[in-house]
């Protein structure tokens, strides 16, 4: 099939210089499978076979197995090539405006994780649908879970897949094509899943985060070396260096504000809102383990985007100023400064964060589906063997539609990806009411949000124009202040919550907080 | 704590708005990404804040997990 990617995160003319060097780089690609097959067998044997275990890892996850399993499921694939090469057009403005929205989004985690863990333990809760269903008690609310979690869970692993199927077309030297590259990885995914559940997921993201920090370093040491010094590395941009180091940005987006606002809003849909991190909470093992987590998640972030993707792209930005495609910059620059080995292992470790955030989205994907649309609306008495049965089923049936929308509508995932950031945005001001201010509505609950995605649409669809314009997130500010404006606005003339469901969610959380 | 993240946030602003927009590199880093590692610094000091008082309010400190 003659198809140009659109996602694409190395550049195909790899492949030839790959197919010199095919042994090591097969060697490379073997050995992270051989790992990925020992942590398969060791969390497989752990594996109880109980929903519970399947869902949250029966809640006994320790905390630097979670910091790392909220990292490299926050860490794509598409993220690691993507951000060298949006330093790479945008510069250091960019780095700094998803840093403070990492920063933001750190306390908001601690704040919001410590009373979904509660809450969860309290009312054995596993998913936002749980949460925010059975706070508002409305299917109404349940539905827009899963309809964000549809949205959210689907984009992006089907962004996954398409960044997989390139990196292992190139890896192989062009003779695994990119379709069976796409559908290798599911393979792989859905067996890794469905014999492990999250714990194993968890295990194999600690060892993926470890590997991407690893390489990430030996990726800044070399480029460090080459260019003299760290100061070398911003030197050499010339005379872009003043606009390339400094807000505004060499486009001229990112003012003091817009980074503030566009980093918020970035972090806070992919990050403290998303399925895949709200579900991650409950599988903790203690809730005083979310100061470590958190803290160990700013610390982490801090260095790998300050030294890690932001020297990458600046320096590609130095030795490749007129580069074809810019998100060719991290993989070009990989295979021009570190030994063939080690360049091969940042193909891997582009390959390990595909697999990682695939494995974590469809996971997330089918649990809320089977457990909030499923179970609540068409079998409300489904025996935990026969949810666990079904999340296999879905999980089989979302990974080969993934597999079929990346083959037949690349074009789409971009823009979807965006939207779908911003539809689990949608959730957050639910998620303060159900956890924080007890004078929240049923009535809020299910209009605010629906206004929030009707802007939202709106603006996407140039049906209204965006009155906060941000070329970045387009209707994303607007639709977040629809939604907290008519979330409080209607809370306050309508009924709250009953006195006995404020006892049961703010009683709880006032006891034990 | 609300107070203590308002002023960060003012301070994020400020340092972005003057200090963000000078192309000065300090010990070989852009200011402005010295200026990234200070704000995630008082977001980290926050953090551990926060843990501090919440183990504070809930008497003779942290007691881990829910009772059963």
């Amino acid at each position: 099939m003659s198809r140009v990617p659109l996602l694409q995160v190395v550049p195909p003319g790899l492949a030839e210089e790959i197919s010199s060097h095919l042994p090591q780089t097969l060697t490379v690609l073997l050995a992270y499978l051989v790992v990925l097959g020992v942590i398969s067998c060791l969390a497989g044997n752990r594996f109880t076979g109980e929903l519970s275990d399947y869902v949250t890892a029966s809640g006994n996850l320790g905390w630097v197995v979670s910091t790392l399993t909220i990292l490299a499921t926050i860490w794509s694939g598409v993220a690691l090539a993507g951000f060298p090469s949006s330093v790479y057009v945008l510069g250091g403005a960019f780095i700094t405006s998803v840093m403070i929205g990492v920063c933001v989004s750190a306390p908001l985690l601690w704040y919001f994780g410590r009373r979904i863990w509660i809450l969860g333990k309290e009312h054995d809760f596993n998913t936002p649908g749980d949460l925010l269903g059975g706070y508002y008690q409305s299917d109404t609310v349940r539905l827009y879970t899963v309809i964000a979690s549809l949205f959210f869970n689907v984009a992006y692993t089907v962004a996954q897949l398409l960044a997989g199927g390139i990196v292992l077309n190139v890896l192989s030297g062009g003779i695994l094509p990119v379709e069976l590259g796409m559908v290798s990885i599911v393979l792989v995914v859905l067996i890794h899943i469905t014999t492990t559940g999250v714990r194993g997921i968890a295990w194999l993201d600690t060892f993926n985060g470890l590997l991407i920090l690893c390489v990430l370093a030996a990726f800044v040491f070399f480029i460090t070396r080459d260019a003299g010094g760290v100061m070398g590395v911003f030197e050499g941009l010339g005379d872009q260096r003043a606009v390339h180091i400094t807000l505004p940005g060499p486009l001229g987006i990112f003012s003091p504000l817009q980074a503030i606002a566009f980093g918020t809003i970035f972090v806070l849909g992919t990050c403290v809102v998303s399925p895949a991190v709200w579900v991650r909470m409950h599988a903790l093992r203690s809730n005083q383990q979310l100061l470590r987590v958190t803290v160990t998640y700013l610390v982490i972030m801090t260095l790998v985007h300050v030294f890690g993707t932001y020297f990458i792209g600046t320096y590609g930005r130095v030795i490749f100023p007129d580069i074809e495609n810019p998100d060719f910059v991290s993989s070009v620059l990989a295979f021009e400064f570190l030994p063939f080995v080690l360049a091969s292992c940042f193909l891997v470790m582009i390959l390990a964060a595909v697999i990682s955030t695939a494995d974590s989205y469809l996971h997330v994907l089918a649990v809320t589906v089977v457990r909030d649309l499923i179970r609540v609306l068409f079998v409300p008495d489904m025996e935990p063997s026969r949810e666990l049965k079904l999340n296999y089923l879905v999980i089989v049936l979302a990974a080969g539609m993934g597999v079929v929308l990346a083959i037949l509508y690349p074009g789409f995932i971009t823009p979807l990806a965006v939207m779908a950031g911003g539809l689990t945005m949608q959730l957050l001001p639910l998620l303060f009411g159900a956890v924080a201010w007890p004078r929240a509505s049923t009535e809020a609950a299910i209009i605010a949000p629906a206004a929030g995605i009707l802007v939202l649409v709106g603006v996407r669809f140039n049906l209204f124009p965006d009155p906060f314009s941000s070329p970045l997130l387009p209707g994303l500010v607007a639709s977040l202040l629809v939604n907290c404006l008519a979330f409080v606005l209607i809370s306050y003339v309508t009924k709250p919550q009953p006195l006995e469901r404020i006892e049961a969610f703010h009683g709880v959380l006032h006891k034990n907080l | 704590m609300v107070a203590y993240f308002t002023v960060v946030a003012l301070v994020t602003y400020m340092g972005l708005e003057y200090l963000g927009t000078r192309p000065v590199l300090v010990a070989g880093l852009p200011v402005l990404m010295v200026v990234t590692r200070g704000v995630s610094l008082l977001f980290i000091v926050g953090l551990l804040l926060l843990a501090h008082r919440a183990s504070r309010r809930s008497g003779s400190g942290p007691s881990g997990d829910l009772p059963e």
